[in-house]
């Protein structure tokens, strides 16, 4: 029984603050956000930052940035999209090329980490201008697709995929070594060294984990949009950012839920964040004020969680050596 | 680590072969080929006439003109580079083609390197203040099209300018205006748009106050949200899932793959047959979308514009400038279609083998040349302007 409560409770806090969304914009909005269908939308929209932020996972556990992750995703899609029409491949192909493109480049990436040893946030801003450039120095013109081949968008497929995905990532990052050694690294990369783990091989693995969901996340992105051109520089960056949140609020509820639950309910906050700010027909400007505010907390909580955990420790211990106190004096 | 290097040469091999096999498959059947490869076969060679008086390429002098647009492998791109090639080599003028790209920023720095190149003039879809002045120090003409400029302290610099020809754009005010007029009239009552960020490109912003008042000359027609800004899709899929009455969309551009990521997006969140679609910048599909019902209207030739921005701009290289007042825009028209009957129309006289507006004719509105060219001339190319207008002009050269 008293597991059982223990496990609603955590169940409890891991979605209360997508039910604190849900509620704040269904109230706000006078019942126009929230309705099941779109939801649905919403659920099915999420799909391709999560995707992204699974990628990304790994690294931010471990302590590393990944910039370049929305340049991988552009490339693959462009690079990808062209060679799977060219071979005639269909959706198999699609899947294939793509995830095979994300895995070498985010492969490129990690060996180019450990090579020069220099920090992932600078390695990666670098590399994310130079995945830019390749679709645009071999196929200026973007990548078109439609028809058959832009069927994993729509529902059940997007669904299914996203099972498949979020079934992988479960899986390794919680019952295999892989994941047992991020998460020893993320914890104290100095004691893991000194356990004997190898953090120079566990980060490129890590990576090219990465690439594979980089890879996933482009072919759900070709997939809806139909059409991608070549990214301006640095117009990769805005790409990962609903997934950095997504993770940053997993990092937060990591506590009380598995992380890869965290990423999932974390992104999919954010989603409805989006949509939420739409549904109360605010303009633009004012919803990336409130969005951009919205993060800005988030971000100072996360930061500061220890700080608080801290903050409350001080409390209880200044109120045990009061009781103490009062209870010697009397 | 030695499972793992086997496992990344796996990887990478695979990788290899797929490429290689990618480059040397037959084009599936199936599905649709990428991104047409936008046109830049250029157009047909059509014969001056002798009657015409106008000098052949050869027997002017060389001059080199720069181009300076978003970019030129979407189709409007490739439609504008197109026709400057085909006045380039009718005029016996080196286009140059600088690369914008979508960030204002980087313009002055592709005007200046223009510059350094050696254009003696430049068509840009921006006149930005230090593109002005870097023209002005230079003594290198400037003319913009497809776009206007409407800050008050541009304008003065424009004026004060030697080197700044003038502006060149459709009446975008008019065509923001009639998109709503349009999807009102098919029924359309709760609608959403989509803009670039404010204050990033006039005829944008423009569109939008056509759009803004358009809305007030319809009081039941109700704009259940807007966007100003780059993620169109996004935006358009947080519509989908809070506006399930919206039955019109509109937005104000789609060059560089923008009117294609909506066609789909429109597919993918199941938009289809329940709204109906407004834009400007024709893109890959539209034939489709138009036979579907789905593209209500749309609005596009006007490529043709960055021409007649090139015969101002070879006026005053060659010392006869017709724009007295180069603050005062010249306005021209959009081509709206409706319909794929309007489309085929387009893609025949607009789109195909033939430009908009031949050598001959772009030859006629130079005043060394043609002694009557003035801005009435220009104001009457700009008048008479639409498919109708080219099938007449060009009827003898089909």
């Amino acid at each position: 029984m008293a597991k059982f409560m223990n496990t609603l409770l955590r169940t409890l806090k891991t979605i209360i603050l997508p039910i604190i969304v849900y509620l704040a914009f269904s109230i706000l909005s006078k019942g126009r956000f929230g309705q099941p269908a779109g939801m649905l939308t919403i659920a099915r929209q999420s799909i391709m930052p999560i995707m992204v932020a699974l990628a990304i996972t790994c690294n931010m556990t471990i302590g590393m940035w990944d910039f370049s992750a929305g340049a991988v995703v552009y490339t693959a899609a462009i690079v990808g999209g062209n060679l799977a029409l060219m071979t005639g491949t269909g959706i198999p192909g699609l899947i294939v090329i793509l995830i095979l493109i994300a895995v070498t480049l985010n492969t490129i990436t990690g060996l180019l980490y450990n090579l020069f040893k220099v920090p992932s946030i600078v390695l990666t801003i670098g590399l994310m201008m130079v995945y830019e450039m390749i679709p645009t120095l071999l196929f200026k013109g973007g990548v078109l697709i439609s028809g058959k081949m832009t069927h994993l968008a729509l529902p059940p497929y997007c669904f299914i995929v996203f099972a498949v995905m979020f079934i992988i990532f479960y899986v390794v990052f919680n019952y295999t070594p892989f994941g047992h050694n991020v998460r020893a690294l993320g914890s104290n990369q100095a004691i893991a060294a000194n356990v004997g783990l190898n953090p120079a091989t566990i980060k490129l693995v890590s990576f090219i984990f990465g690439g594979v969901f980089l890879g996933m996340a482009a072919v759900m992105d070709l997939s809806t949009k139909g059409m991608i051109r070549p990214p301006a520089t640095m117009g990769s960056v805005s790409m990962i950012f609903d997934a950095m949140m997504g993770i940053f609020i997993a990092f937060f509820l990591q506590k009380y839920c598995n992380l890869a639950i965290g990423v999932v309910v974390g992104t999919f906050t954010m989603k409805m964040l989006n949509s939420g700010l739409v549904s109360m027909g605010l303009s633009t400007t004012v919803r990336d004020i409130t969005t951009g505010l919205f993060l800005l907390i988030l971000l100072c909580i996360s930061a500061n969680q220890g700080k608080f955990t801290e903050w409350r420790n001080n409390k209880e211990k200044a109120r045990l050596a009061n009781e103490k106190f009062t209870q010697a004096n009397a | 680590m030695k499972k793992f290097t086997m496992l990344l040469s796996i990887v990478l091999v695979l990788m290899l072969t797929l490429s290689l096999a990618a480059c040397g498959a037959e084009k599936a059947v199936e599905d649709k080929p990428a991104a047409k490869p936008e046109s830049t076969e250029g157009f047909k060679e059509i014969e001056v006439s002798d009657e015409s008086g106008y000098p052949k390429a050869a027997d002017l002098p060389k001059h080199k003109i720069g181009v300076l647009y978003w970019g030129y492998t979407d189709l409007l791109g490739s439609q504008i580079k197109k026709n400057l090639d085909y006045l380039g080599k009718e005029f016996n003028c080196e286009m140059v083609y600088a690369d914008g790209g979508m960030a204002i920023e980087g313009y002055v720095t592709a005007t200046e390197n223009l510059i350094q190149n050696g254009a003696e003039g430049i068509i840009s879809i921006f006149a930005l203040p230090g593109m002005i002045e870097a023209c002005e120090k230079a003594g290198v003409y400037l003319v913009q099209g497809l776009n206007e400029t409407s800050d008050e302290d541009t304008l003065t610099l424009m004026k004060n300018s030697k080197y700044f020809v003038g502006m060149f754009t459709e009446n975008d005010y008019e065509c923001g205006y009639t998109m709503v007029e349009d999807l009102y009239n098919k029924g359309c009552r709760n609608i959403t748009y989509m803009s670039p960020t404010p204050g990033m490109a006039a005829n944008h912003d423009n569109r939008v106050r056509g759009i803004e008042d358009a809305l007030k000359d319809y009081p039941d027609m109700q704009l259940l949200s807007n966007y100003r800004g780059e993620a169109q899709v996004e935006a358009l899929q947080n519509f989908a899932a809070v506006y399930p009455e919206m039955d019109g969309l509109i937005v104000t551009g789609g060059t560089q793959g923008g009117t294609e990521s909506i066609y789909q997006t429109i597919q993918s969140e199941g938009l289809s047959g329940k709204v109906k679609f407004a834009t400007i910048d024709i893109g890959e599909g539209t034939a489709e979308r138009l036979e579907s019902g789905d593209l209500a209207w749309i609005a596009g030739g006007q490529y043709p514009t960055t021409g007649i921005a090139f015969s101002a701009l070879y006026n005053a290289l060659v010392g006869t400038p017709v724009i007295e007042d180069c603050t005062k825009t010249v306005y021209r028209p959009f081509m709206s279609i409706q319909s794929p009957e309007e489309f085929e129309q387009y893609i025949k006289y607009v789109d195909g083998d033939i430009p908009p507006y031949t050598g001959d004719e772009v030859k006629a509105l130079i005043k060394k040349f043609n002694p009557d060219a003035s801005l009435d001339l220009y104001e009457q190319y700009g008048k008479a302007y639409g498919i109708q207008d080219v099938v007449e002009r060009h009827k003898d050269l089909f």
